[in-house]
């Protein structure tokens, strides 16, 4: 680790910071804050915690800050691999459905393997119930219910087997469209730090970002991201009286007091509900947790600046 | 502490031109000529793999003028599941297996999936709540969203297939997607794997392939998502994704089996050497070191192994149609029938090389002997591999060597003219015991 660039006196607290970070070059800026990370001397504040401070004065010395906000479930599916019969059992699954939401066999056939891998969208609504969809069943694999799937094979047979989230080897959230709060789109800072590859946080669960949301505009930025169910915090997900919803928290790095003044202003604008919501504090709050006890790092993702490909 | 370096520092390299970056090719052909690699000498191996990869997927958004809600809705007849609709868009998710109503054993999601990257224009068609059916033509320019996302791709290699023990249950069902047609006991083999070029063969544990990694899907940039369905440590594999905008239709396409529509996919990993480990792993990945499965078609266990230099040393990478050899099969040309690609045109005595992934199945099912590989190949096959005291030919490759050399390639020369550099989340794969 020697290319970590020499930054003492970030943490001086002098004026000079805005000029430190002017002076390094873009690309070493998570090698720096990981290496403070490691040592765990990297000054990490929750976006709410950056809020209160400031009504004294912006504050400095910041490394990250953390934020979390609630992004409707509508723009998500899930794969799992159902475990459902032995080896040979039955040649493909033709159809099958969890607790009686539908789900899509596939894309994979798993010819004779018994374990069908299944797509489900949260927004399926089962056929006798249309209170029950995908997101009540994902929110009951995460409180560890035992569900049951029923599997129709193109033989013509009919297999059932029930399980609990903790039997399954695969079992991952595709969030393609996570709405940002309102106004993000106009803050240069979110794009440039939010790219394919970033580390985020889904429901408690590490995961990372793949690129830009399904209804992604210039006037609205949202995400696609992607995480691992099996440590997802159900109580993240549930929401009392209403839909269960997924939570999304960042880590953002501080490229000077500007950057702060931006989320500063943002969290007071109608952002500022959803940046503010319990679970958007809870969830931040567990993110600065992670990396202070040098759990999270930040993603390397190369120079913002790199050549477009010659085609 | 063992000599290590960080993907940053050797960003930092790719940036001020420094770094050595070499292609598992040129990487593996001085390990065989003897060279023994020291951490220093190279910065970045890069790695391709190419072949049908089932778990694919892709993510359409589609504009629909619509009064009431969709109920249903094909593009060029291959069904589209729903995943969310507002503001006129529909979200669809599109499974690269799916087969077209319009053309089925003929054309599926992967085959759209290409169409779309070629600037073709494809029809989409939506049924209304109200029972309504509307159709318009769209191009890729046009969609608001277009990312492929696989579930399981680019395996750590994979195995070879023959009818072993000629049981019944497959004697009765013998459609599957790893031969075009049934195969006879024991003489007959269909292999996948592209050896010592693949990704997750020269990591083996994944030291350096993370999610959060940056990739090349089909010439496009992406990301590793992490570990894939069905992914152990035995076998591992990954699930990605990467926008459809940038593709090269050539490193992708469907794939017709005998048990339904398949998908081709190409991708490459830049392997970064960041410590003796990773070295190690690159210099001992060698086809003649790395098994090959042999397993019987209708249980998948595998009963004896050979090795990746059976299949690829020397191997055919290109086959050729000998027109004069063609003996004008009366009623239906079988190497045209058995194209998985439909690249052949017996009328016109040709093999479209823009879509030919060398698969073998024309040079097994000609009877004039008109296709063969070029080369030393032999008639009738693609190759041969020894198992269990017999020479069995391969009448079926599904990896396509030829375009994983390209693209290994082609990913060296994006990271030596810095438009590629590495990514990574630091977050290790989930791998199942």
């Amino acid at each position: 680790m020697t290319a970590v660039p020499d930054v003492g006196g970030v943490h001086a607290g002098t004026g000079a910071f805005a000029e430190v970070h002017e002076a390094r070059p873009a690309m070493s800026s998570s090698a720096r804050i990981n290496a403070q990370i490691s040592a765990g001397t990297a000054e990490v504040l929750t976006l709410e915690q950056v809020c209160e401070r400031a009504r004294g004065g912006l504050p400095t010395g910041v490394d990250l800050v953390t934020l979390a906000f609630p992004v409707a479930i509508s723009g998500s599916a899930a794969v799992f691999v159902v475990p459902i019969a032995g080896r040979g059992v039955f040649t493909r699954a033709e159809r099958i459905s969890i607790n009686g939401i539908p789900g899509h066999p596939g894309p994979a056939p798993n010819e004779r393997l018994g374990v069908v891998d299944t797509l489900i969208f949260a927004d399926e609504r089962r056929l006798d119930d249309r209170n029950y969809d995908g997101a009540s069943l994902f929110l009951e694999l995460l409180q560890g219910r035992v569900v049951e799937a029923e599997c129709h094979s193109v033989e013509g047979t009919t297999h059932r087997n029930a399980f609990a989230l903790k039997a399954v080897d695969f079992a991952r959230f595709y969030v393609y469209n996570a709405s940002l709060p309102a106004g993000a789109a106009s803050i240069r800072y979110l794009r440039d730090a939010l790219v394919p590859g970033t580390r985020i946080v889904l429901n408690g669960s590490q995961g990372i970002i793949v690129g830009p949301g399904t209804r992604d505009r210039p006037d609205a930025m949202a995400l696609s991201i992607t995480a691992d169910m099996q440590d997802m915090d159900a109580d993240l997900m549930s929401s009392e009286g209403g839909r269960p919803r997924h939570v999304v928290a960042c880590a953002l790095p501080v490229r000077d007091v500007a950057t702060i003044a931006q989320l500063v202003e943002w969290t007071g604008s109608a952002a500022g509900e959803a940046l503010s919501c319990p679970a958007a504090l809870r969830a931040a709050t567990g993110l600065q947790q992670l990396i202070q006890k040098g759990q999270f790092q930040l993603s390397e993702t190369g120079p913002i600046d790199a050549k477009p490909a010659e085609t | 502490m063992p000599a290590q370096r960080s993907i940053a520092e050797i960003n930092d390299r790719l940036a001020r031109g420094e770094a050595v970056v070499m292609t598992a090719m040129e990487f593996k052909k001085e390990v065989r000529s003897g060279y023994r690699f020291k951490l220093g000498d190279v910065d970045v191996v890069t790695t391709a793999t190419r072949a049908v990869m089932s778990g694919t997927s892709a993510i359409l958004g589609v504009q629909v003028e619509s009064g009431s809600g969709v109920r249903r809705i094909w593009m060029n007849g291959v069904p589209c599941m729903i995943a969310g609709h507002g503001d006129g868009q529909i979200d669809v998710a599109v499974h690269g297996t799916a087969e077209s109503r319009d053309f089925p054993a003929g054309y599926g999601g992967g085959h759209l999936f290409r169409d779309l990257v070629s600037g073709k224009s494809v029809e989409v068609e939506w049924e209304s709540d109200d029972g309504r059916s509307t159709s318009k033509a769209v191009t890729l320019s046009e969609l608001p969203f277009a990312r492929i996302y696989s579930f399981r791709n680019a395996y750590r290699n994979y195995s070879a297939f023959t009818n072993a023990k000629n049981r019944r249950s497959y004697r009765e069902h013998p459609n599957t997607i790893f031969a075009n047609r049934p195969l006879p006991y024991m003489k007959a083999l269909t292999v996948s794997g592209s050896g010592e070029l693949n990704p997750l063969e020269n990591d083996p544990e994944a030291r350096v392939i993370h999610s959060g990694m940056r990739i090349l899907v089909n010439k496009s940039e992406g990301v590793v998502i992490g570990a894939g369905t069905r992914a152990s440590h035995h076998g591992s594999n990954l699930s990605i994704a990467a926008d459809m905008r940038g593709m090269d239709p050539e490193f992708m396409g469907g794939f017709k089996t005998r048990y339904g529509m398949e998908i081709t996919n190409s991708v490459a990993i830049p392997i970064p050497v960041v410590d003796e480990d990773v070295l190690k792993n690159l210099s001992e990945c060698l086809d003649e070191n790395i098994s090959l499965d042999i397993a019987d078609l209708a249980d998948r266990v595998p009963f004896t192994q050979a090795t990746y230099a059976d299949v690829w040393n020397g191997a055919a990478l290109w086959v050729d149609f000998n027109a004069d050899r063609c003996i004008v099969c009366s009623f239906q040309c079988p190497a045209e029938y058995f194209c998985p690609m439909s690249a052949i045109s017996w009328r016109e005595k040709s093999i479209d090389q823009t879509l030919c992934v060398a698969c073998g199945a024309c040079t097994a099912n000609c009877p004039g002997g008109a296709f063969s590989g070029r080369d030393h190949a032999p008639r009738g096959r693609i190759g041969d591999v020894p198992v269990l005291g017999r020479i069995m030919p391969i009448t079926y490759r599904l990896s396509n060597r030829r375009r994983v050399i390209e693209l290994a390639a082609y990913l060296k020369q994006r990271m030596l003219d810095r438009s590629f550099f590495l990514a990574d989340a630091g977050l290790p794969l989930r791998l199942s015991e």
